[in-house]
């Protein structure tokens, strides 16, 4: 009898499930306080109360993909559903998007492109790296609505696609990285180009590729009639994905992009 | 019911849940926001504040946390903190935690509110879902489809 009762007991203070009676608003207080990762992901295999909890507290999201040839509708499928379930997140800290063309006639869905930049632009991202790898080098062009008023964006790493719009507003960006990009070449873009510039006047750090030199070069006029867009630049890299090194690149820098951008040679 | 001490401190008393009063200083009491603004609405001048959510156990804990933290002003912030962490240590016991926590937050206590949510979040950290459903009792009303469903959908968090 003693032993029934002793076993009786057990059993209803182990039904009691202390943590869920606390107050949602308790539960988030101490989600908020573990790291992000697998800990905070972890919780929502915990029950259905906790199920949705953790998405709150998503600051970093990183999409890679699609994984092999013919995955592409897998992969839009996956990245569609993951914005939409953190579609409550407030802010995003880092987001990077890589997108792999790994088909001759595979192209990112502009649709696809323009919910993630959306997406990531509507919560005040921090830092955003949007890398399109196409080995055709067919590069992409970006809608231009996400971009206006995006005011937090501090740090951007372009690859793969023509130059950002021209009706851009990134005025807190402070490095701005433009890889594999044809982002000049074509002549009627040298003039976003020029626009884009005069809205990186913030940034501290631009890195650009040697051809977006070489573009600039093209349109001498353009270089001795506007002013430097930059006031707090500290580094200009030129990038040296088709160059043996930084130096190579440096060379070949003349003396009126250098004028125009602000540099100082020895900065460099 | 107010007493001042021969230190010239008003004293206010408290009621828990099960009807244990307490009295102490009003300048501890008031590390309370929530017992702050009901003396300032004048509930303190006639018998003591009930509080119906908190036991006597937990307000007595409760009381011990603010009374340090009110005559520790200008103390080094280090002797705090190793009192705070020997405080949450006495407490280790998850129920008592859980419920030093509702009572945090019923009573606005900000202060301890973050101690006790820091210390849960520590428990959880590096647990396995099912080591922390044993922790805190949780029961796990996933059907095993519905479960592996959610692990699916997270798959992509966890590369």
């Amino acid at each position: 009898m003693e032993k029934k009762k002793g076993k009786k007991v057990k059993v209803e203070q182990g039904s009691v499930d202390r943590l869920s009676e606390l107050p949602e608003e308790i539960l988030l207080r101490i989600l908020s306080l573990l790291d992000e990762g697998e800990t905070l992901l972890r919780t929502s295999l915990l029950s259905r109360q906790w199920k949705n909890l953790w998405r709150f507290f998503v600051r970093n999201l990183s999409f890679g993909g699609p994984e092999e040839s013919g995955g592409e509708e897998c992969f839009h499928k996956t990245v569609s559903t993951t914005l939409e379930q953190l579609r409550h997140v407030p802010k995003i800290g880092k987001f990077e998007f890589t997108y792999h063309c790994r088909r001759p006639e595979s192209t990112i869905h502009p649709y696809l492109m323009s919910s993630v930049l959306r997406f990531a632009l509507s919560r005040h991202v921090d830092h955003l790296v949007f890398n399109l790898i196409d080995h055709r080098k067919w590069y992409t062009g970006l809608p231009h609505s996400p971009f206006t008023g995006c005011s937090s964006l501090k740090s951007l790493l372009l690859g793969g696609c023509t130059t950002l719009p021209s009706q851009a507003e990134v005025h807190a960006l402070e490095e701005c990285t433009f890889e594999e990009s044809k982002v000049f070449y074509e002549g009627r873009r040298v003039e976003s180009l020029f626009k884009l510039l005069q809205g990186l006047g913030n940034a501290e750090s631009v890195t650009l590729s040697p051809t977006s030199i070489q573009a600039v070069l093209r349109f001498p006029e353009n270089l001795e009639n506007q002013p430097s867009p930059f006031s707090r630049l500290k580094h200009l890299v030129v990038s040296a994905s088709s160059h043996e090194g930084k130096a190579s690149g440096y060379l070949e820098i003349p003396d009126k992009v250098m004028n125009y951008l602000e540099v100082a040679p020895m900065c460099h | 019911m107010s007493i001042t001490t021969e230190n010239n401190e008003k004293m206010i008393t408290l009621m828990s849940s099960d009807g244990e009063e307490f009295v102490v200083e009003e300048a501890v009491a008031a590390q309370s926001q929530t017992i702050k603004h009901l003396i300032e609405d004048g509930c303190s001048t006639e018998g003591s504040i009930p509080l119906p959510n908190v036991t006597g156990r937990v307000l007595s804990e409760v009381i011990q946390y603010c009374k340090k933290h009110s005559s520790s002003d200008d103390k080094e912030e280090k002797e705090l903190e190793a009192w705070d962490a020997e405080f949450v240590k006495a407490a280790d016991d998850h129920v008592a935690l859980t419920d030093l926590m509702m009572a945090a937050n019923f009573l606005d206590i900000k202060g301890l509110l973050d101690l006790v949510a820091q210390t849960l979040a520590n428990m959880i950290t590096g647990k396995s879902p099912e080591e922390v459903r044993r922790m805190w009792n949780i029961k796990n009303d996933f059907t095993p489809e519905e479960a592996e469903k959610v692990r699916k959908e997270n798959q992509w968090a966890f590369e």
